[in-house]
């Protein structure tokens, strides 16, 4: 499982939703994660200061109001800047355009720009647990 | 039309007094929450809710995104290159305009009431003083913990300023706590029942006249009538006489997907505000989820909600309801109490309670709310705490619940727990669907 794992939860700067979150904590604390959720409306510089603090093993970025794709990318952006070679993992997931045609790009573009996954569409959630399994897994594998 | 500052308000009635009026004739208020840009739309949609003689009804203007964040200058930019707001930017817009689209209103005599979702108001409430339209919504806890990341501790900076500031500009003031909304769900009724009596106090206060206080529907109508009757007896034994009335939300949380499930969702909502006896309502509509409502959506909704009026009238207990209106009283009336021993000053007895967690709101992730609270639907549909932190509540007394570890799948079927309920009896014939 993910016993020993500190993941950060953060949003985009405009979001304000907050079930999304805290439904994703629940997921990683119940897989034995210790979770920082940053909440809503993060600014960016907050989200990439606190990757250094927490150590985060993760960074799950969670957006609903169609805001996640363009500010999404400052995100990464900013982050790969700052911390260069010591960036985890990253991943974002939700709604994050306000056009579901857009997906089709959307999905290619944040991988080109440095995310490891993206979950969006009507199996989300179980693609996104599965990449949780396989990350651990790949845990157990390296013990 | 004299536009003389304070003039205006002769002209129509206020909001509480219209509410107070309409309850004396037995007849409950409906309110849209209605917002556009364009001026000619906004004063459509308040000359059709004006209209509508046959129940009591109030008018809204609810304001824009930029206006809610203090810029100005975006909203009439988007308006000139033909991009719609969400809201009307009462700031933004001239007098003359706002005096236009509020002109039905005042004609009809039925009140405004400005909503907006701002946690520092002062411009708006200088805007409103201008106007001479007296009533509006929100409060320095409702309108803070929920939304972005603004601390707590300047929000009741801001509300104080903009309490005092409608005290001295704006002749009978009003405020609704939006206290009964907190995080629009899966918030437990004694925390939604003590936030608003302790907003509605800090507003009194400052020197508001009036307040109304809020409870947005749960899900149990046996709880939502037992912790309405508890509201409604703490505000008797805490506000001065006169000085309040109960708003009642319908549903803010996940809404059914199917109109059948949503106009159902409404009616009954509606049905459960008169026979709790709630003097004004705010009604949701069918396409809420989808889209900003428009005009006749608003129309026909208030309509659906109003011929609830028909059918039912207050009704008194019954012993289950009892039961949850004994149980609410007592934990809010802990938590009341509990805030009032902390300061005589309301606003830093807030700051002091949220941070030692005398008071904290479910799934709230506000970086000054501690967080350590959680709540679940237990087998008769009711909210209960799954964990109670450090609310000031007494165990013996009034603990129902048990503590509970909430799993994420269970915490997934509550937040569509009433969505999926309304959904399931859509797509089953029943008889008394169209009462």
């Amino acid at each position: 499982m993910l016993a020993g794992k500190h993941i950060l939860i953060t949003t985009v700067q405009s979001d304000s939703h907050t079930w999304n979150l805290i439904y994703i904590q629940l997921v990683l604390e119940e897989l034995g994660a210790t979770v920082t959720n940053l909440g809503s409306c993060v600014p960016i510089e907050e989200s990439v200061s606190e990757i250094e603090s927490c150590n985060a093993d993760l960074v799950i970025v969670s957006s609903v109001n169609g805001h996640g794709y363009y500010q999404g990318m400052g995100l990464i952006k900013h982050a790969q800047n700052l911390l260069a070679g010591r960036l985890p993992p990253f991943v974002i997931g939700g709604k994050l355009s306000t056009n579901t045609k857009m997906d089709v790009f959307i999905e290619s573009d944040l991988v080109s720009a440095g995310y490891n996954a993206v979950f969006l569409g009507d199996d989300a959630i179980a693609s996104f647990k599965k990449y949780l399994s396989s990350m651990s897994n790949s845990t157990a594998a390296a013990l | 039309m004299n536009h003389k500052l304070g003039s205006n308000t002769a002209l129509f009635f206020r909001l509480h007094n219209y509410v107070a009026e309409q309850k004396l004739r037995d007849r409950t208020v409906w309110q849209p929450r209605m917002g556009f840009g364009d001026p000619e739309k906004m004063k459509a949609g308040l000359a059709a809710v004006a209209d509508q003689c046959d129940f009591g009804r109030s008018g809204t203007i609810t304001l824009d995104a930029y206006t809610r964040v203090g810029d100005f200058e975006t909203p009439l930019n988007s308006l000139r290159s033909g991009v719609a707001l969400n809201g009307y930017p009462i700031v933004s817009h001239d007098m003359e305009t706002t005096n236009e689209v509020v002109s039905p209103a005042r004609i009809n005599g039925i009140p405004v009431q400005i909503r907006h979702g701002t946690s520092k108001p002062q411009a708006i409430f200088a805007r409103m003083a201008e106007l001479g339209l007296e009533a509006t919504e929100g409060g320095p806890i409702s309108y803070c913990l929920p939304y972005g990341r603004l601390p707590l501790a300047e929000a009741v900076a801001a509300w104080e300023d903009s309490c005092k500031l409608m005290a001295n500009r704006i002749e009978h003031g009003h405020i609704e706590s939006f206290g009964g909304c907190m995080m629009g769900q899966l918030c437990a009724p004694s925390i939604l029942v003590a936030i608003n009596i302790i907003e509605a106090l800090f507003f009194l206060q400052h020197g508001v006249s009036t307040a109304s206080l809020s409870y947005a529907q749960g899900t149990s109508d046996a709880q939502d009538k037992g912790a309405i009757a508890a509201l409604r007896r703490l505000a008797k034994e805490y506000l001065p006489f006169g000085t309040w009335h109960i708003v009642f939300y319908m549903y803010m949380g996940v809404f059914p997907k199917t109109p059948e499930g949503a106009s159902r969702l409404i009616y009954d909502a509606a049905c459960l505000a008169v026979r709790s006896g709630c003097e004004r309502v705010i009604v949701k509509t069918i396409s809420e989820a989808i889209q900003i409502p428009t005009i006749e959506q608003n129309i026909y909704a208030l309509k659906l909600s109003a011929s609830a009026e028909r059918k039912y009238g207050q009704e008194p207990l019954t012993d289950r309801e009892k039961e949850h209106y004994e149980e609410v009283y007592m934990e809010a009336k802990s938590m009341v109490d509990a805030v009032l021993n902390e300061s005589a000053d309301l606003g830093k007895a807030i700051i002091n309670c949220f941070r030692t967690g005398v008071l904290d709101v479910p799934y709230c992730l506000h970086l000054d709310n501690r967080g350590q609270t959680r709540t679940y639907i237990d087998g008769d549909g009711c909210l209960r705490w799954a964990d109670r932190g450090a609310l000031p509540l007494n165990r013996s007394v009034s603990y129902i619940g048990r503590h509970k570890q909430l799993s994420s799948s269970e915490f997934l079927n509550m937040l569509d727990y009433k969505a999926s309920l309304y959904d399931l009896r859509a797509s089953q014939v029943r008889p008394d669907c169209h009462a």
